[in-house]
């Protein structure tokens, strides 16, 4: 019975069993000592290597021996022993018997053998800590330390509550006294068995479970040897092998051999939780607009483009913009050098080291050393002033690496600012070219005035609104205002009608223009606005433009047209007339110069305007001077000396800068624009040659040009002309040169020319007499030419006259009027080269200029050296009328488009004259006299402006006023022709 | 560069205009004919966003137009801008002394 009494001295330390101690009953086999093999009756239990290599722990046989010797009677613990083998079952498993708890001493369980059978069952692992501590020695067992605590004390509580169990384990106290004293004092204080009773608080106790792992204990281990066959050991070897084999062979046949099994547990698997960081996240978003997208994939086009172009590839990634840069468009300003990534790159080492790269350093990378580091210097300041005011950038010193050169587009938005201001300094007067009278304190007037002055040929549709035009808007309620014109005014936008010059008036001077026949109703309501659309449209051909009648007087009108009239010893009729018009009396002002440092100094030898934007005016420059005022012919040999011409083309958009300029080799002698290709500029020049520049390409050369092979003139070219045959034929350019021949260009395959026409000269006829003395003479002075003495009409030096200008009949496109040198008018038709239709007699000196009518078609008018204008029709070979203001040549003449009764001209003394025969054949009705020398005039085709230029280089702009007709119809204008020309015929033969 | 600086000179000989300012892309002002800084540095700062503020409202409209000219008219000044990619160009001019 003793077996059941020790386990309550269990729980001890782990130490080896004294083998033959009394008094231990019971000890359990731990499990890891004990071990499945062939038991050696030893009663040591001291482990044991055996050669057969099967393990052998440590085998408490004296335990057992004596629990046989004591208990025989518990078959659980008989040792089987079949004829001297041990034949006992091995258990499968061994607890650590310390580790179940809850064995009561009180009673008789647990038995040694059951709880020994059930603890085999177990593993011990598992029931390290739980706490049994029945009758089990822990043996040779190390538990841990904190399993040894945590059972201790627990079996101190048990051992406060149950008193009576410390009376029954000191009744123990002798047997185990001596194992006690043994185990070591330690151990004293559990020795009172607790009888272990789970109350509440246990039940809710924690209960701490360590696992560990086992130590690693190794039962045996035999290292393999091996040895070279010729040594000495090979032969031990192999006689050791030879023995174990032999071993093996009979061992089975013996009878200590067993065959054994042993069952393993499954591996417990465990599920183990893992608490890591949480996971951030983040949501990142990106806008891009429309046009973003669109910028992106253009500039990758583009990119790719420019690969394919350029072989190299090295430059290709870095000519790539970043897609950044693409879309950094909206945040470009919020710092942070957005663009260096490509630009850091390829600046390379040069200036790396600065940082900060801003956008020209980038810009600058293709340049060589000097300038990147300039530009890199440049860019550290800028770092240090990310936002500041510039320092040293603002210095205006022009250094290579400037930053403004290298901003793309500068030159084309300081041209836009340039015109920008100038729009605004002209203003007024923009105004007044445009016959806009605004509202001087109304800016929405303004600012659509601007708009219109500024666009030029872009806007008709804005202009066009004619739908309110014809509202007839009487200021009934302002009485000092001006409303003569509002009747025909167009009441839209900043287009009212009070004039400006409302204020300086005395008083509302009435005249609304509604006298007007009914037959003008169809043209009169959108009047205002036709000549805008008109402007815009090419197809428009008849009359041109048509200046209005801008009939407002303005302030300093009244003042300037006295002037003019006390100045000169204007006839009394005239001088009536005129004064009974009134503040209705035609009258000029000078708008502006469009003139340049370029420009100026250099003669103004021709001017033309484009046909399809009336804004732009060419100007055609020659420096060369005339020694005198006719004597452009005589300096035919000085032409290889001459200094070089110029064009330039002039706009309303800026009028202190042409819009572009190019320099040719030689004065530029005459001009024009072409009708359908308004690109194509001819030019005629002072060495006969006729070139013909496209203006879109904007290069100083010239597309076309005639050369000694290719029928160039020898002589200066006076004038070119596109013939206008319609947009389904092309459009041939004639030309006529001081050496006679009139030549028709064609530019369908090349520059082919054919000549129309060779002047030959004409006698004259009576007492005129052919200036055929000498050429010489004839060039010197047309009329010394024409007061020559008459000679013998077939004594020519030179079979050819010099022509000097020619106009083409709107009637038939075949006709024309060639000017001559001698002072003869040749009607020529374009089909027969060798004579003339019609020759015209008259003028005494070289005719400089000829001009049909614009409403008359067989009328035409010429200006002449003998200081006379003479008016001619066909069939009369005779002049109609003859107008002499001055005695110095008349250089040019023009008809104004919107009156038929009225021409402009220059004079070489510097008189821009405007006359209308219907007051006057006498003297021009108005008149500026300049200080130079005026060479050419032209009627702008939509406004009521005339533009004059000459020697000084300046084109000069004047308004007009009360001149043009424009609400007649062709009829009316007819009509009023007629009527003045019979009226004067018939007065001058009377007169005669 | 003759012709930039010809055409600098040309803007600031026109009548009434008060300053020309030259601001980059990163608002850093290149060019100012201000004598006062802070003058440029309040142009400078304000302008080129209103331009910019302008430029996307054109463009947002239709991605192919683009930004020519914005003019402001105020009371005193005309200021005009003329935004590109890589800088803004702007000229304050008082219209009153070019009337």
């Amino acid at each position: 019975m003793s077996d059941q009494k020790t386990p309550t001295k269990t729980g001890l330390p782990p130490r080896p069993t004294v083998p033959g101690q009394q008094g231990a009953g019971y000890r359990p086999r731990q499990s890891s000592q004990w071990s499945p093999g062939a038991p050696r009756a030893s009663t040591t239990g001291q482990p044991r290597l055996s050669m057969s290599g099967a393990t052998r722990g440590s085998f408490r046989k004296s335990t057992r021996q004596s629990n046989r010797s004591q208990g025989g009677a518990e078959t659980e613990r008989l040792q089987v022993v079949i004829d001297g083998v041990d034949r006992t079952p091995k258990p499968l498993l061994s607890l650590n018997p310390t580790v179940l708890k809850g064995v009561q001493n009180d009673t008789t369980t647990p038995n040694s053998e059951s709880s020994e059978f059930f603890m085999d069952r177990m593993s011990t692992a598992a029931f390290t800590k739980a706490g049994w501590y029945s009758n089990a020695d822990s043996g040779s067992h190390t538990p841990k330390s904190e399993t040894d605590y945590d059972y201790e004390t627990e079996k101190k509580d048990r051992e406060r509550k149950a008193a009576e169990d410390a009376a029954m384990a000191a009744s123990y106290g002798d047997e185990g006294g001596g194992n006690e004293s043994a185990r070591g004092p330690v151990r004293e204080d559990e020795q009172p068995p607790a009888p272990v009773l789970l109350s509440e608080r246990d039940l809710e106790r924690s209960v701490y479970l360590t696992l560990h792992e086992t130590e690693t204990i190794f039962i045996w281990q035999a290292a393999g040897v091996t040895v070279a066959m010729d040594t000495e050991e090979a032969k031990a070897v192999e006689e050791a092998n030879r023995r174990y084999a032999n071993l093996l062979h009979t061992k089975q046949a013996t009878d200590k051999y067993v065959d054994a099994e042993a069952q393993t547990l499954v591996a417990l698997t465990k599920s183990r939780d893992v608490q890591s960081a949480v996971l951030v996240t983040r949501s990142a978003a990106v806008q891009a607009t429309a046009w973003d997208i669109s910028d992106t994939f253009r500039a990758l086009d583009e990119a790719a483009a420019d690969a394919e172009d350029d072989p190299r590839g090295g430059t290709v990634s870095s000519s790539l913009p970043p897609i950044s840069q693409m879309a950094g468009g909206v945040a470009k300003y919020t710092g942070g050098p957005k663009q260096s990534g490509g630009d850091a790159s390829a600046r390379g080492t040069t200036a790396g080291g600065l940082g900060r790269t801003s956008m020209f350093t980038g810009g600058t990378s293709f340049m060589s050393g000097p300038g990147n580091q300039a530009s890199g210097h440049m860019s550290g300041l800028s770092s240090n002033l990310p936002n500041g005011v510039p320092v040293e950038q603002t210095a205006p010193a022009p250094e290579p690496a400037d930053p403004l050169h290298v901003l793309a587009g500068l030159p084309e938005a300081l041209m836009l600012m340039d015109n920008a201001i100038n729009q605004n300094n002209y203003l007024q007067q923009l105004l007044l070219y445009r016959d806009i009278q605004p509202l001087p304190g109304i800016r929405s007037s303004v600012a659509n005035a601007m708009r219109g002055a500024v666009s030029g040929g872009g806007g008709g549709a804005g202009l066009g609104d004619d739908a309110d035009s014809d509202v007839l808007s009487h200021t009934g309620g302002a009485p000092g205002r001006d409303t003569r014109p509002l009747s025909a005014a167009p009441s839209d936008g900043g287009r009212s009608h009070h004039s400006e010059s409302a204020a300086t008036r005395s008083g509302p001077h009435i005249q609304p223009r509604l006298s007007n026949p009914p037959g003008q109703l169809s043209r009169q309501p959108s009047e205002r606005s036709i000549p805008y659309s008109r402007g815009m449209s090419l197809r428009d051909g008849h009359g041109g433009g048509d200046a209005r009648p801008a009939r407002h007087s303005h302030g300093g009108g009244g003042g300037g047209y006295a002037a003019s009239v006390a100045e000169s010893n204007w006839p009394e009729e005239l001088l009536q007339e005129l004064a009974d018009l009134g503040d209705d009396a035609p009258r000029m002002e000078h708008l502006w110069d469009w003139v340049c440092p370029m420009t100026a100094g250099k003669n103004v030898a021709c001017m033309g305007w484009n046909k399809i934007n009336p804004d732009l005016l060419a100007v055609g420059y020659g420096s060369y001077s005339f020694p005198s005022g006719n004597a452009q012919t005589g300096a035919d040999g000085a032409a290889s000396s001459e200094p070089k011409g110029l064009v330039a083309f002039w706009s309303l958009k800026n009028l202190q800068h042409p819009l572009w300029s190019f320099e040719v080799k030689a004065a530029v002698t005459a001009l024009d624009f072409s009708t359908y290709s308004p690109n194509l500029l001819a030019i005629g020049l002072y060495d006969g040659t006729v070139a013909i520049y496209d203006i879109k390409s904007r290069q100083g050369t010239p597309s076309m040009e005639s050369d000694v092979h290719s029928g160039k003139h020898s002589d200066p070219v006076w004038k070119v002309k596109w013939l206008d045959h319609g947009p389904e034929r092309d459009e041939p350019l004639v030309s006529i040169s001081t050496d006679g021949r009139v030549t028709q260009w064609s530019i369908a395959k090349g520059l082919e020319f054919s000549d129309l026409m060779k002047l030959k000269r004409m006698a004259r006829r009576g007492a005129g007499g052919p200036p055929s003395t000498s050429a010489a003479t004839a060039k010197e002075n047309g009329a010394k030419a024409a007061a020559a003495v008459p000679e013998q009409q077939d004594a020519f030096i030179s079979r050819l006259t010099s022509g000097m200008a020619f106009d083409f009949s709107s009637r038939d496109e075949r006709i024309y009027v060639a000017a001559t040198e001698d002072g003869w008018l040749h009607k020529c038709s374009t089909s027969y080269s060798e004579q003339y239709l019609e020759s015209y007699r008259g003028h005494m000196g070289p005719v400089y200029q000829v001009q049909f009518s614009p409403f008359k078609r067989d009328m035409f008018i010429s200006a002449s050296g003998d200081w006379t204008i003479r008016m001619w029709q066909e069939g009369r070979d005779m002049p109609l009328l003859t107008f002499q203001a001055s005695t110095t040549e008349v250089n040019d003449v023009q008809w104004c488009p919107t009156n038929s009764t009225v021409f402009g001209s220059v004079t070489a003394n510097g008189r821009l004259e405007i006359w209308d025969f219907s007051l006057s054949t006498v003297k021009p009705v108005m008149h500026q006299k300049t200080t130079m020398k005026l060479s050419c005039l032209l009627f702008a085709p939509s406004y009521p402006v005339v533009v004059c230029g000459g020697e000084d280089g300046a084109v000069k702009a004047y308004r007009i006023f009360n001149v043009s007709h424009e609400y007649d119809t062709l009829q009316e204008q007819l009509e009023r022709l007629d009527e003045c020309i019979r009226a004067n015929v018939m007065k001058s033969q009377a007169a005669a | 560069m003759s012709d930039i600086e010809s055409t600098l000179t040309r803007i600031q000989g026109h009548k009434g205009v008060i300053g020309v300012i030259v601001v980059n892309n990163q608002g850093v002002p290149l060019r100012s004919t201000f004598e006062h800084d802070a003058m440029t540095k309040q142009y400078a700062d304000l302008i080129p966003s209103l331009a910019d503020l302008a430029r996307n409202l054109v463009r947002d409209l239709d991605p192919q137009n683009d930004l020519e000219f914005l003019r402001i008219r105020s009371h005193k000044h005309e200021i005009m801008v003329a935004a590109k990619d890589d800088f803004v160009l702007l000229v304050i001019q008082d219209p009153a002394a070019s009337a």
